[in-house]
């Protein structure tokens, strides 16, 4: 009796818990997933590439994802976006340049290189450039890389990290002749 | 308290977005229809001419973002322009990373796919724009895998084509052994 009662006790507590993953824990992961990937997260972010402007042991971000924001981007946002050499990594980077410009690779080799920016790619940079790995070895990177802008810093030190990049008018000059 | 109306009006409320967001998870990221345009996968893929026929295609979306370890030589993917985020092209991944490959039009030279990067063609290659023009691509780029063409009826559930032979013998796996050569 006591035994048949326990498993009947089992059956229940399964089948309820059965229940409430199927209408309630599924759905609100769905439902915070899409939220996740058209409205925007927040993700922590590390390393050394982005001194001083974040933390070298870690910071949590908040990323913007709302539609059209590929279209928003300026030279000087901050965005999240996936390392073409490995998909399974993501960093942060600063926009360095946009579809169109003409940009020295790196301003400290002795040969400089300067390209042209193509069609649907942005030039995105390290704030520490002396430790980064960006553009200047990926080349410039496709927009459908980048995941997210990123707005502002929640921990440890909450601000917003707008962008406060001034463009200076003038004209590309082209490779100097020494 | 609310009434019995109310009640129900908002669990209709409640029920409607959680399937909204099921289903829009399940199209994003597990499966969902395609359907492909232009002539770059013929005869694969719109064997017609005819422009009005269309194929719609059933993709598997677990492999977005290239990290997984099923997308193979062969495979037909569907992956974000390089040159424009909201296009999406299909193509045929002919090389995976460390691989070598001889680009068409170039027979004396050789491009070595580098990590994280893939080789990407159409099958009709004078109607497509692919990695022999604009290079290897981020496997990151990939947002789906073509599985079986459901449209037109007459087609659901036939195979996609292999990857043909004569792009096999274009292609060296890991830089060394030929394609074609390796036992199956």
């Amino acid at each position: 009796m006591a035994f048949g009662r326990l498993v009947s006790g089992a059956a229940r507590l399964t089948w309820s818990t059965v229940r409430v993953a199927a209408l309630v824990a599924v759905p609100t992961a769905c439902f915070l997933h899409t939220v996740f990937d058209y409205v925007g997260e927040i993700t922590p972010s590390m390393g050394p590439s982005m001194l001083p402007t974040l933390n070298l042991i870690g910071d949590l971000l908040l990323i913007e994802r709302l539609p059209g924001w590929r279209r928003r981007l300026r030279v000087g946002d901050l965005v999240v976006y996936t390392s073409p050499a490995d998909p399974g990594r993501r960093a942060v980077k600063r926009v360095l340049g946009e579809a169109g410009d003409a940009l020295c690779v790196d301003p400290t080799k002795d040969r400089l290189a300067y390209v042209q920016v193509p069609r649907g790619h942005v030039w995105l940079q390290g704030d520490n450039y002396s430790n980064s790995t960006d553009s200047r070895t990926h080349g410039p990177i496709p927009l459908a890389l980048l995941r997210g802008r990123v707005l502002a810093c929640l921990w440890p030190t909450p601000r917003l990290l707008p962008n406060n990049v001034e463009i200076v008018p003038g004209r590309f000059a082209g490779p100097t002749d020494d | 308290m609310a009434s019995a109306p109310q009640l129900l009006r908002r669990r209709v409320i409640v029920g409607a977005i959680a399937a909204a967001s099921v289903g829009v998870f399940v199209v994003d990221n597990v499966v969902s229809l395609q359907m492909v345009t232009g002539r770059s996968m013929q005869p694969a893929l719109n064997p017609d001419a005819n422009r009005l026929r269309r194929d719609v295609v059933l993709v598997d979306k677990m492999v977005r973002g290239g990290l997984t370890a099923r997308l193979r030589r062969g495979d037909i993917a569907t992956l974000a322009s390089p040159f424009d985020p909201d296009r999406r092209l299909v193509k045929r991944i002919v090389a995976m990373p460390h691989d070598c490959v001889v680009p068409l039009g170039r027979p004396d030279s050789f491009v070595r796919v580098p990590k994280g990067h893939c080789w990407v063609e159409g099958d009709e290659s004078f109607h497509s724009s692919d990695s022999n023009s604009f290079g290897p691509v981020p496997l990151a780029l990939i947002t789906a895998r073509a599985v079986t063409p459901v449209w037109p009826p007459a087609r659901l559930g036939a195979r996609l084509s292999p990857l043909p032979e004569w792009k096999k013998a274009r292609v060296y796996a890991d830089g060394s052994a030929r394609l074609s050569d390796s036992p199956p």
